[in-house]
């Protein structure tokens, strides 16, 4: 049919190929989350310079440890390499090694749910005890809604990898959750230091 | 145009979606034609845009000596009214029109078979719907941010974060169409002005409403466990009301400036001049609306103290006068034709400028403004300069909304209305800050009662007038639904762009072929050989 457009026309047809309308999508999704979080944090960060210019200190009759928040960090870290595996194997005809890596980082995402889940059990404070518990929770929590949705949008690339999609030309899709969970892992990243780093 | 190529099979990717042959509730309800969308947005965001006008009528009145104006006994009740017409007027209404436009025009005007993620747009329309019912539900049950029932201000919270959510899915929809979805050949420098305001405005939008989500998100815990961290439900209102605030609130009025542009060169007879200037000019013009960092939440001074405040007031008048100086110059070039579309675009247009100016007073500390009823007048202006922006592209564009033609009367009385009470309430507004009159919501309504009684009959009258126009402009549209109007061709106007190369209304494909764009006016380029000849 090209071909026929072309001696028709004398000018190409339209690429048959869509354009990365996904990966376009899901930039701008990303983006979106990102001004939501940039939102929270601002005030986050501007209710506890007050506070601290108030009172001294921002956490008070509340441990906030460091451990479980930078375990985090490092497993999500860890998963940013695993997609990335999982994404450049796929498009390179690895398929074994690409479902071995998208798998790897699912797992991760679920040790990070387990540990953000774990630290919230640790910290000792309720969420309605004091502001920075509304504060803190909703932030965090956010963020778990953010982090399964990033599974859910890897989990079904995957499954559609397996199903036989994407090849080295047509990665949209899959690249596109990778770069979803890129994102999510880099609000993890601001998190991690806003909240628990200069706690 | 000087050529056309032959559509790509899109099928594979976009499938099951086309239009509905039947009118019957399960294929509307399943639809995923961009076309119903948008035109389902269209009609439910004029029905809630009246229904906000409404409240601000009775606010208005409220504002009136007690001894005349008493229709709503509790004061608190007229700031909830105040809150619906507000929050109405924005998500309910001229947003989600916006949202409609773009939903319906963009893939037309890019030369697209369909929008990016019909299914997604469709499920934005379904979700803001149940988020604006839910919203107007919980005014009911004493919700809202004044509200004294605590599950209604909840459900209102909530329902607020469950309708943008769905324009927020809308506008991603319509921004990627723009970016990812254009015929061969156009670039983004070739994109027609209403797309291209589209994309800065969509991108403005998907950059400012999630910072309210987050807002909203926080308050939602913060009211369900304790309200500790932003109070009571009285004092909700000035943490997520900078959204109406300037420079945020001109965000609505950035596709007025790609309606006009789309509109002036097409009325005029003549090629957009200066068209790169005006493309960046409306990107600079939506870049300077961009006022999440002005909100409470953040800021530490009083705002309109603030250096940047004050350089933003003042700068967003530059991009407007390079654009007005453009439009100028292609009139000059063609021919003043006083149509419908042109008398609405000018009208908007000219709303925009007086709102810039008024923001620069206003951002001048020696005036004393900051904090007045002149914020309010700014804010209802910036909403009914978007109602003249929207009447102006339903009179443009109704061929290929309706397939009819809306009366170029009522486009040009509505309008008129409508920006008649805008400059009536803006001046008035602005009159009654400079007598101190604090902004509404700033106090209990009985203060502002006793400082606004003579402007406040003028500011009634406006919203009078208003309301009045846009329900003319309703009329206008049913009327040209329900097939009462005259049968359009597919290019009445002599369009330059590419929606004016399909049928009116377009097939559900949109077009039987993809056309091959080498400029930013194809059908102009199209036209021309026939036009040099005669």
């Amino acid at each position: 049919m090209a071909e026929a457009a072309m001696l028709t026309t004398g000018t190409p047809p339209a690429p048959v190929d869509r354009p990365r309308v996904t990966l376009v999508g899901t930039t701008l999704v990303a983006a979106a989350c990102g001004m939501f979080f940039a939102g929270l944090i601002g005030t986050y960060l501007r209710l506890r310079a007050e506070t601290i210019a108030e009172a001294g200190v921002w956490f008070t009759d509340v441990t906030v440890k460091l451990p479980s928040p930078s375990i985090v960090m490092v497993t999500l870290g860890i998963s940013v390499v695993s997609a990335q595996w999982g994404l450049w194997s796929i498009t390179h005809r690895d398929r074994r090694n690409g479902y071995v890596a998208l798998l790897l980082t699912l797992v991760l995402g679920a040790a990070a749910i387990n540990s953000i889940v774990y630290n919230w059990t640790q910290m000792g404070f309720a969420v309605d005890a004091q502001v920075q518990g509304v504060l803190v929770y909703t932030i965090t929590g956010a963020h778990l809604v953010m982090l399964l949705a990033a599974m859910g949008f890897v989990g079904l690339m995957s499954v559609r990898a397996l199903g036989g999609q994407f090849t080295e030309g047509q990665s949209d899709g899959l690249a596109a959750s990778v770069l979803f969970w890129d994102a999510m892992v880099t609000v993890y990243l601001v998190i991690w230091y806003a909240v628990y780093i200069t706690r | 145009m000087t050529a056309t190529a032959t559509r790509p099979e899109t099928e594979d990717d976009f499938g099951d979606h086309a239009a509905p042959t039947t009118g019957a509730l399960p294929s509307v309800l399943g639809t995923g034609d961009h076309k119903l969308v948008g035109l389902l947005f269209l009609g439910t965001g004029l029905l809630f845009l009246i229904v906000s006008l409404v409240a601000g009528l009775v606010v208005a009145f409220e504002r009136l000596d007690p001894a005349v104006a008493d229709v709503v006994s509790n004061p608190t009740d007229v700031l909830q009214l105040l809150a619906l017409e507000r929050f109405g007027l924005l998500f309910l209404g001229v947003l989600p029109m916006f949202v409609g436009l773009g939903l319906y025009l963009t893939p037309l005007q890019v030369g697209a078979p369909t929008i990016a993620f019909p299914r997604a747009a469709a499920a934005g329309l379904w979700t803001w719907l149940i988020g604006a019912a839910l919203q107007l539900a919980s005014f009911g049950i004493n919700g809202g941010p004044w509200g004294g029932e605590p599950d209604g201000v909840d459900l209102w919270a909530s329902s607020t974060i469950l309708l943008l959510g769905g324009l927020l899915l809308a506008i991603v929809c319509v921004v990627t169409t723009v970016v990812a979805h254009r015929a061969p050949g156009m670039s983004l420098r070739r994109v027609p002005l209403l797309s291209w305001s589209m994309l800065v405005a969509g991108s403005i939008w998907l950059a400012s409403i999630p910072v309210l989500l987050g807002d909203l998100v926080l308050i939602l815990v913060d009211h369900s466990n304790g309200r500790l961290a932003f109070g009571l439900n009285m004092e909700l209102w000035g943490q997520v009301s900078w959204v109406l605030l300037a420079p945020t609130i001109l965000m609505v009025t950035v596709p007025v400036l790609g309606v006009a542009a789309d509109i002036i060169p097409v009325h005029a007879g003549a090629r957009q001049r200066f068209h790169d200037g005006v493309l960046l000019a409306i990107a600079a013009f939506g870049v300077l609306t961009f006022g999440a960092w002005a909100r409470p939440m953040l800021a530490t001074d009083p705002l309109t103290e603030e250096v940047l405040y004050q350089g933003v007031a003042i700068t967003l008048l530059l991009p407007l006068l390079l654009l007005i100086g453009a439009w100028g110059n292609t009139v000059f070039k063609g021919r003043l034709n006083l149509s419908g579309p042109m008398v609405a675009s000018i009208l908007g247009v000219a709303l925009i400028g007086a709102l810039a100016l008024v923001g620069i007073a206003i951002a001048i500390p020696q005036t004393e403004l900051a904090g007045t009823a002149a914020v309010d007048g700014v804010a209802t202006a910036a909403l009914l300069a978007a109602v003249v922006g929207v009447i102006a592209a339903l009179g443009h564009w109704s061929p290929k909304l309706f397939g009819r033609f809306v009366a170029d009367g009522a486009v040009k009385a509505s309008s008129t209305l409508v920006f008649l009470g805008a400059v009536v309430v803006l001046a008035a507004e602005v009159v009654a800050g400079a007598y101190d009159h604090p902004a509404l919501g700033a106090g209990p309504i009985e203060s502002l009662r006793d400082t606004a009684e003579a402007m406040g009959a003028v500011v009634l009258g406006g919203y009078g007038i208003a309301t009045l126009g846009v329900l003319l402009a309703a009329l206008a549209m049913l009327t040209s639904t329900l097939g009462n109007g005259d049968d359009a061709e597919d290019d009445p106007w002599g369009g330059h762009t590419l929606e004016w190369a399909t049928a009116s209304p377009p097939p559900p494909e949109n077009f039987v072929e993809v056309p091959m764009v080498t400029s930013a006016a194809p059908m102009l380029d199209a036209r021309a050989p026939e036009e040099d000849a005669s």
